[in-house]
């Protein structure tokens, strides 16, 4: 008899612990829970708006693609985007004087950022990126556009504001750094990426 | 007493485990669902629009390729031929081209196949043209048609019909361009002419149709392009009847022809055995090129897997 009472407490002990640990459980589940519930909204607290309209954006480039304006803008080329006054072979601040950078500015308040960069092929695991336009790293809502531009061996290349400089061409004057023909056997040149990136600076 | 308090605690400690397990259950089965809605929106909305974009953006390359490499193939009529036909250039250039799409689509760890092998059909037509200011009094039949009648096109299909007239007749006497259809249905005349203060075009046709379009001035070239239906690039309503793609004709100059002007005109499949017909006309040109073409398309990511075919007619209307 004497050890039924100490048992007793020991039992109960336990069950207290027990329950406690339970308690804190279905507290924090229930926290968790609620947290996953909340709804995330662009316009929350924390966020920005995006700096253009998306569709428009979108638009816009995917019509500088159609008319030519985009290609005209990626070869205009010489050791360097022409027409930059930076001392960098890119815009910084300020857009091409063609077609495609007009239509860009255009297209974007002055408080938005923009960077266009270009990506290509150099070997069969690599990839890089010539910057046209660069403002530094994109912040918050950032919108992102990409097209694809096929560069020929006898494409000409232009000059800073959209006009092609006779006698000149894509394989004989060569392009971006690394950048080579990929296919000697045929009149392709290659296949650039451009990606337009804009956002609130 | 002290066996109905265990019996509580029991009791209580049960009905805590039941509501962690449903709770536990509860948010299982949310991030269950969520997850399962981002992976269908990845797969079935960005991957699917990938293999459309890659579709049109090839299809506008071979386009512009073609419309290209027929430019620079040489008149055959001109002497003996020396620049390469356009075929061999266009069909080597066509894996490789989905070969660099594939590249860059196939980045971030996704495995994308785009692939276009040779062509199924390749149609060859002719591209007539007369690309200098020169007068169309220089384009002397030598078959048996009455005199002041050219015959630029036999039983074709005709595209891209395009004439841009530096001076014009009187409208006593105009030039007229004749969509002469074989089998003797409806024909269609249009005739260019002076009038008033301006440049008339009059499109008329054997079942009784009559319209005209009027350009102000006199001075400047006017590029009457009866494909689009536009003079200037203006829409002319009246060229809207003439469609000339829509049967087999022959085309016809006729009228006063001692006016200055150039043209171009594509046909899908002149007879080869009729081209000797153009030898007399000393400003006219004549390339076999290539008219169409059809491509097969294939674009296969891991959920994606899109086949179709590509048409590439770059001189035709859409």
């Amino acid at each position: 008899m004497s050890s039924e009472p100490g048992k007793l407490r020991s039992d109960r002990g336990q069950a207290f612990t027990l329950e406690g640990v339970l308690a804190a459980l279905i507290v924090i589940a229930g926290l968790v829970f609620a947290l996953q519930a909340v709804t995330v909204t662009p316009s929350t607290t924390g966020s920005t708006a995006a700096p253009v309209d998306s569709e428009r954006f979108n638009t816009i480039f995917a019509e500088s693609a159609d008319s030519g304006a985009l290609k005209r803008a990626v070869l205009a080329w010489d050791d360097g985007f022409q027409g930059v006054t930076t001392g960098e072979d890119y815009f910084v601040d300020a857009f091409p004087n063609n077609d495609f950078g007009n239509g860009l500015n255009d297209a974007v308040r002055p408080s938005v950022a923009v960077n266009v960069l270009v990506h290509y092929r150099t070997g069969p695991d690599t990839v890089k990126s010539q910057r046209m336009v660069y403002n530094g790293q994109p912040g918050d809502g950032a919108v992102r556009a990409e097209s694809t531009v096929s560069v020929f061996d006898g494409d000409r290349l232009y000059d800073a504001t959209g006009n092609p400089r006779p006698g000149t061409s894509v394989q004989a004057d060569g392009l971006y750094p690394g950048l080579s023909d990929r296919s000697t056997g045929s009149d392709l040149y290659s296949v650039l990426k451009v990606e337009v990136i804009a956002w609130s600076a | 007493m002290e066996r109905m308090t265990d019996r509580g605690q029991l009791l209580l400690a049960g009905a805590f485990v039941l509501a962690v397990a449903l709770v536990g259950l509860t948010l299982v089965l949310t991030s269950g669902g969520y997850t399962t809605t981002l992976a269908g929106q990845d797969n079935a909305v960005d991957r699917g629009t990938d293999a459309i974009t890659v579709r049109e953006a090839v299809l506008s390359d071979l386009d512009r390729y073609l419309r290209r490499a027929n430019s620079q193939y040489a008149d055959i009529l001109s002497g003996p031929v020396t620049a390469p036909h356009p075929e061999p250039k266009f069909t080597n250039v066509i894996p490789e081209l989905t070969d660099g799409y594939r590249d860059q689509y196939g980045r971030h760890g996704r495995l994308v196949e785009v692939e276009a092998p040779t062509p199924t059909k390749i149609e060859h037509g002719y591209r007539v043209a007369q690309p200098d200011g020169e007068s169309f009094q220089d384009l002397e039949a030598e078959e048996s048609d009455a005199d002041n009648i050219v015959s630029l096109a036999s039983d074709a299909r005709v595209r891209n019909v395009t004439f841009i007239f530096e001076s014009v007749p009187p409208a006593s006497n105009p030039i007229q361009i004749e969509f002469v259809t074989p089998s003797s249905s409806e024909n269609w005349q249009v005739a260019v002419f002076q009038s008033g203060g301006g440049w008339d075009v009059t499109v008329t046709s054997t079942g009784g149709y009559s319209e005209t379009c009027t350009r102000s001035g006199t001075t400047d070239d006017m590029a009457v392009d009866l494909s689009a239906a536009t003079v200037d690039g203006d829409p002319c309503p009246a060229l809207e009847g003439v469609a000339p793609s829509t049967h087999t004709y022959d085309v016809r100059i006729t009228g006063e022809l001692n006016v200055d002007g150039r043209f171009w005109v594509t046909v899908d499949d002149l007879n080869a055995g009729k081209v000797s017909q153009y030898k007399t006309y000393s400003n006219t040109e004549i390339a076999d090129v290539i008219y169409s073409a059809k491509v097969p398309f294939r674009y296969e990511s891991s959920s994606v897997s899109y086949r179709t075919d590509l048409r590439t007619a770059p001189g035709e209307i859409r």
